[in-house]
């Protein structure tokens, strides 16, 4: 098999981030699976360090609407980039759909996120900004192996309760 | 030089996606393909030194682009890859809904179910892949040519005040709302309509 080139997202042609209200099962089965498959290799150390970085439930929706989606944005960005990086072959043939699927995740919530031309530049609040900075000092200080299981356990908070809150925008209180 | 299959195409119907191909012409016989997705870092064999003409992809996922190749083999020579795009969620055909019907006096009941899915649950249809789902019904007394529309997003639906003793056909198709976008009509079912008297004329 030829290695892709760096994988860059393909642009979403439109916002259209209300189509994951939720994920088939057929689609959660395969997440499932190379979750699964993942936990099994953590080491108990890094799972236990990494439960103390994970968001508390209910912290996505503190966030207003529009940055909810810049927040999980950067949580799909991460777990892309960890899970991305895996070169065991026997996880590599189980990723494959379930990333192929989060990274057009990815390239939705980009295009969802990119500030209309004629938009007045909104400050980021506060809450958003601890959000962001959590998982840029958690990629600056933490082990590959802590953020391999960061991104493991937090993947189905991300893809069901987290994805589902922003896909429903403003109707997720 | 062997040459490509040809034909390539991909047929999906309610996420049932059948890559399809003709064999190409060529002298020798034996010759067999091989056809492959683009995985999240590498193209991965699905159907592998095959002597048939399709291969099924219903694993892939249903969102974004995917790109799919098949090649023809002959001992070690290959032909070049034909290569095939395909967004699950945006190309399938939406198969026909299927439909109930009963006439009860000068109306017509009407209850709908959505495609199932390939690989998915019963209870997972094309309704819960699509937010803006919807039936639309097509409807005419049998024998003309006049045909009249009703869009509904419920799973049922009733023909009110039509003709007493009348014969009707009804056919129904899957509708995105936000697209714009039809499925297959179902095959046509007919029903004749009674009256509040009970004696026919």
């Amino acid at each position: 098999p030829v290695p892709r080139a760096t994988r860059l997202p393909v642009e979403a042609k439109d916002c259209n981030i209300a189509q994951f209200k939720s994920l088939s099962p057929q689609e959660l089965q395969a997440f499932r699976k190379a979750k699964d498959a993942i936990e099994e290799g953590l080491p108990q150390k890094d799972v236990r360090r990494a439960s103390r970085l994970l968001p508390r439930d209910g912290d996505l929706q503190q966030l207003q609407v529009q940055e909810r989606q810049k927040a999980l944005q950067a949580e799909v960005a991460l777990t892309l980039k960890v899970l991305g990086n895996m070169t065991d072959p026997a996880l590599v043939t189980i990723l494959g759909q379930p990333l192929h699927t989060l990274s057009h995740i990815h390239s939705q919530l980009q295009t969802c996120t990119e500030p209309q031309p004629t938009a007045e530049p909104t400050p980021q609040s506060r809450l958003l900004s601890r959000w962001l900075h959590r998982l840029q000092e958690a990629q600056n200080k933490e082990t590959p192996g802590c953020l391999k299981a960061y991104v493991t356990l937090n993947l189905f908070r991300l893809l069901t309760r987290d994805l589902k809150c922003v896909a429903s925008g403003d109707q997720c209180a | 030089m062997i040459p490509p299959p040809e034909n390539v195409r991909m047929n999906s119907v309610n996420f049932k996606n059948i890559l399809q191909w003709e064999v190409p012409a060529f002298p020798k016989e034996n010759l067999t393909f091989t056809a492959q997705y683009e995985s999240y870092w590498y193209f991965q064999d699905r159907c592998k030194n095959t002597a048939s003409t399709h291969c099924d992809f219903s694993v892939l996922s249903k969102y974004g682009d995917h790109t799919v190749r098949v090649r023809t083999e002959l001992a070690d020579e290959h032909s070049e890859w034909v290569n095939v795009t395909f967004c699950p969620v945006e190309d399938t055909i939406i198969g026909p809904p299927e439909m109930q019907t009963e006439s009860l006096a000068d109306s017509i009941h009407m209850r709908f179910s959505a495609p199932q899915i390939e690989n998915e649950p019963e209870t997972w249809t094309m309704k819960n892949i699509y937010n803006s789902w919807a039936y639309r019904v097509q409807y005419w007394k049998n024998g003309t040519k006049e045909k009249f529309q009703v869009t509904s997003q419920y799973d049922s639906e009733v023909l009110r005040d039509l003709e007493p003793w009348t014969t009707y056909c009804i056919q129904v198709q899957g509708f995105l709302l936000d697209q714009n976008r039809t499925g297959e009509w179902s095959k046509p079912v007919c029903e004749r309509t009674t009256s509040d008297e009970t004696t026919p004329p």
